[in-house]
């Protein structure tokens, strides 16, 4: 028994999630009867069934040859209508891409991309809160019921039911089971969204004289009472006050967590509904109330509500789950027309395949239902016939503006509904609802799922994301530039801006290095070619293009061994010596003539020639010491570098 | 097919004259027969504005308060809106605020509004005055036209002058057409092939650079 209750708050979460169709007991057990028949017969007989079936929640009160015979049209004009009639029931399809705030709390699809929108607000805490509250209550219940159940065991073990007192015992044992089973049928009654209220009432009903808790987005005041009998057995007792620390010490969490002034991040709760909070955990009889915190509840759903939700909506966050669910790979018809961004683009669909009729007609008719359904029975019966009257002579007319070809058996029934007395009823139009819900989901909807403008939708969806998250990621210094460049440009294109702009200013530096580079290579132009220090011409003599070291004259000899060469040589060699003297003069003015030349250049070029015409002369004074001990050695009677001093000492 | 798709409202009290307003836009014609909206109908045309080719998505809502509750729900998303009035019903007029309330809170906060002060042809049984509605559109930065469905003058005038703010706004940047929710859709596919291998080349750009 502990391991079957243990696992019952798992399976009402689940259902909760699943958010199922709510299935009263009796329509559950036919719609299995039907499901075992499909099992086991052919397709014929599936839609007919499907049709009765349809025919019995719908058209009730029908003759026998109204049900047969739009079984027969329908089955011929439509198909098999499969699961799709059985389960079709509009009032309580909601689509996945529209939500409330409710509806966003209670899907887990949706919470992760709430919380993280949450946390950019900077009220994530808030959120926090009414889900850890919310898990309280509903553990809490399941709990207080668990307990209740074994009161009623062990209240049974305990005492036997004697024959002489069994007058007054009896009735008590009957009331503890009529409880539990009531219990059963409120726990199985939490899978059904629709039925919370119905839930609350009976939770609530467990302690009598309290008044509703009704749903967290209403205000329920709640007193403290003794949810149960207090039985004379110990071990009775003892279970209640571990029930009960349990509680208190999870409610504590709760209260120190958010609730408290000292709390890191507080609720905006005023003192009146905190102390109230702490009169409810720690009560007087040491009773914890499982709804000690639904007035809390109800002021932060109201704060999420108000000031959070519609930027919510407007938030890539919003986008993010919206592609989710349309990337699911299973999006249904509800989807698309419960959400009037998805039915902007399914609507320029139907008016492509020229089937805007059918969409048209669906939403008028579903719009009439709703306003009348919303009246429960309160409405003027005559305005309310007015209004079917436009949509018959639109639709179901023989003379009708916007026919859709209903048979004629759909439009006496029409006829039938309208002209009830007292006026039409809120399901006045939905046998041919569900006829132009089915053509809408077999005939258009997988065409529109791989169509180009469910592509567009889907591409809007991510450019909003990647718009938002380009805004939130780009630093405060960059602000600016990323506005002007949005503002330019589709919000798609703004990456590409940006990454434009970043290569322009990367290519601008490569030009840059680019005209650095080329200043190497004009260092080695020169006017002259190789590295040769000089040539000898067709006449054999030594013509230089560097100058000498002046160092290496001076080891050549004393004035008095310069003497004695010249009267040996005798007066033969002057050709030569003016000769040697002019090649000397062009050897400087060719060395002058380069420096004038290089100096126009640039100041790199400048600074790198000089350092250039450094290792220059050093490599030319060695070659020249080498050179000119060779040349002594093979012409001993020539010496260039020192004829025009000769020259001048005669003449002294 | 390279339309602009633009998404707009036709909001305002019950009997001004909206769905009038609507097929005299798009038949070019006086509606004749006088039932009144149930829940939203639509409309569509296809419309050249400074160059641009521009379809035009109507939603024509019903103006009866039992269908307020279910009209509100095509709000979100739309673009631009017709706030429509009957010159010769001051009851009407009053009730501007609270459709102009709805409009803002419910659509995108940059949808594009005009006031219509329509039957403009019933002179002799003018309620409301030319100068008043215009100062109350001046207030509530609302462009302001009166019109007469029956004639149909101004009609066109209106969806258009609605219609080349709502591209002036993209043009500025002020309005993102590829942002869900803004009520505009580009019709152009080629427009979007276009754009993504640009993308691509961005990518192999900036691969460059890292070498």
């Amino acid at each position: 028994l502990l391991t079957a209750k243990s696992k019952e708050p798992e399976k009402v979460t689940d259902a909760k999630v699943n958010r199922a169709p709510p299935s009263p007991h009796s329509p559950s057990l036919g719609l299995r009867n039907h499901h075992a028949i499909q099992e086991a017969a052919g397709p014929s007989h599936v839609a007919i069934n499907a049709i009765s079936a349809n025919m019995d929640s719908f058209a009730r009160g029908r003759t026998a040859i109204l049900k047969k015979q739009p079984s027969h049209m329908e089955a011929a004009h439509f198909g098999d209508l499969g699961h799709s009639s059985v389960n079709y029931q509009p009032q309580e399809d909601r689509s996945r891409l529209s939500k409330t705030v409710e509806h966003v709390l209670r899907d887990n699809v949706a919470i992760p991309h709430y919380m993280h929108f949450m946390e950019h607000q900077g009220a994530d805490h808030l959120v926090r809160f009414w889900l850890e509250a919310e898990s309280f209550r509903s553990t809490s219940w399941s709990r207080v019921r668990a307990h209740s159940l074994n009161s009623v065991k062990h209240s049974s073990l305990a005492e036997p039911v004697p024959a002489s007192p069994g007058g007054s015992e009896l009735p008590e044992l009957a009331q503890h089971t009529t409880n539990a089973l009531t219990r059963d049928s409120s726990s199985e009654r939490l899978a059904a969204h629709p039925e919370q209220r119905d839930s609350f009432s009976t939770e609530a009903g467990l302690r009598p004289g309290t008044p509703q808790a009704g749903t967290p987005s209403r205000q329920a005041p709640s007193q403290t009472g003794t949810p149960y009998k207090a039985l004379s057995n110990s071990t009775l007792r003892d279970l209640s006050d571990k029930l009960m620390k349990i509680l208190e010490k999870e409610a504590v969490t709760i209260f120190t967590k958010y609730i408290s002034p000292d709390a890191v991040r507080p609720i905006p709760i005023t003192e009146q509904i905190r102390t109230d909070i702490v009169a409810k955990i720690c009560g007087e009889d040491g009773m914890v109330d499982p709804n000690c915190f639904v007035i809390a509840q109800s002021v932060v759903f109201t704060i999420l509500e108000q000031q959070h939700f519609s930027d919510f909506l407007r938030s890539h966050h919003f986008c993010k789950y919206q592609i989710e669910v349309l990337t699911s790979g299973s999006v249904f018809l509800a989807d698309i027309l419960f959400c009037e961004s998805a039915l902007f683009y399914f609507s320029e669909f139907m008016e492509k395949e020229e089937a805007m009729n059918v969409l048209q007609f669906w939403l008028a008719a579903d719009n009439f239902q709703n306003q009348l359904a919303a009246k429960k029975g309160q409405y003027d019966g005559q305005e309310a016939q007015n209004d079917a009257m436009i949509l018959y002579d639109k639709y179901f007319s023989l003379q009708a503006t916007n026919p859709l070809g209903f048979g004629d058996s759909v439009r006496m029934e029409i006829e039938s509904n309208i002209c009830r007395e007292g006026g039409p009823l809120p399901d006045c139009f939905t046998t041919p609802l569900r006829q132009a819900w089915t053509t809408m989901e077999k005939v258009y909807m997988p065409g529109f799922l791989s169509s180009n403008l469910y592509y567009k939708y889907l591409s809007d969806l991510i450019n909003s994301v990647r718009a938002d998250e380009f805004v939130n990621v780009s630093s405060p210094g960059q602000g600016g530039p990323a506005d002007n460049e949005r503002s330019s440009s589709n919000a798609s294109e703004a990456p590409v801006g940006l990454a434009a702009i970043k290569i322009l200013k990367n290519f601008d530096e490569a030009i840059t290095v680019d005209v650095a580079s080329l200043d190497p290579e004009s260092l080695y132009q020169r006017p002259y070619a190789g590295m040769t220090f000089g040539k000898v011409n067709e006449m054999g003599q030594f013509i230089r293009e560097a100058e000498p070291e002046p160092d290496v004259k001076k080891s050549k000899g004393s004035m008095f061994s310069q003497a004695m060469k010249k009267w040996v040589q005798g007066n033969s060699d002057e050709a030569q010596e003016e000769m040697a003297w002019q090649i000397a003069k062009m050897i400087v003015n060719d060395v002058v003539h380069q420096s004038n030349h290089d100096s126009p250049g640039k100041a790199t070029k400048v600074q790198n020639l000089a350092q250039y015409s450094l290792c220059c002369v050093l490599m030319c004074g060695e070659w020249l010491q080498f050179f000119s001990k060779c040349f002594l050695l093979s012409v001993c009677s020539y010496d260039p570098t020192e004829e025009p001093k000769d020259w001048h000492w005669p003449s002294q | 097919d390279s339309h602009t798709y633009t998404h707009f409202l036709v909001i305002g009290s019950a009997g001004t004259g909206k769905s009038c307003l609507l097929h005299q836009f798009i038949e070019n014609k006086f509606k004749q027969d006088s039932n009144h909206t149930i829940g939203v109908e639509f409309g569509s045309r296809v419309v050249n504005v400074g160059g641009k080719t521009v379809k035009l998505q109507i939603w024509d809502t019903a103006g009866q308060e039992r269908f307020r509750s279910v009209t509100r729900s095509y709000y979100r998303g739309a673009a631009g809106a017709l706030l429509v009035y009957d010159i010769t019903s001051r009851e009407t007029y009053n009730a501007l605020t609270n459709w102009l309330t709805d409009a803002r809170t419910l659509a995108s906060p940059n949808i594009v509004i005009i006031l219509c002060g329509n039957k403009k042809d019933l002179e002799a049984d003018r309620e409301v005055t030319f100068l008043e509605a215009s100062r109350f559109a001046q207030e509530n930065e609302l462009i302001f036209l009166e019109t007469s469905a029956l004639t149909g003058e101004n009609v066109e005038e209106g969806f258009l002058k609605c219609a080349r703010i709502i591209l002036n706004k993209i043009d500025s940047g002020e309005l993102d057409p590829e942002r869900m929710g803004s009520g505009i859709q580009y019709g152009d596919a080629s427009l979007r092939q276009l754009r993504q291998p640009r993308g691509t080349t961005t990518t192999q750009n900036k691969q460059q650079c890292n070498c």
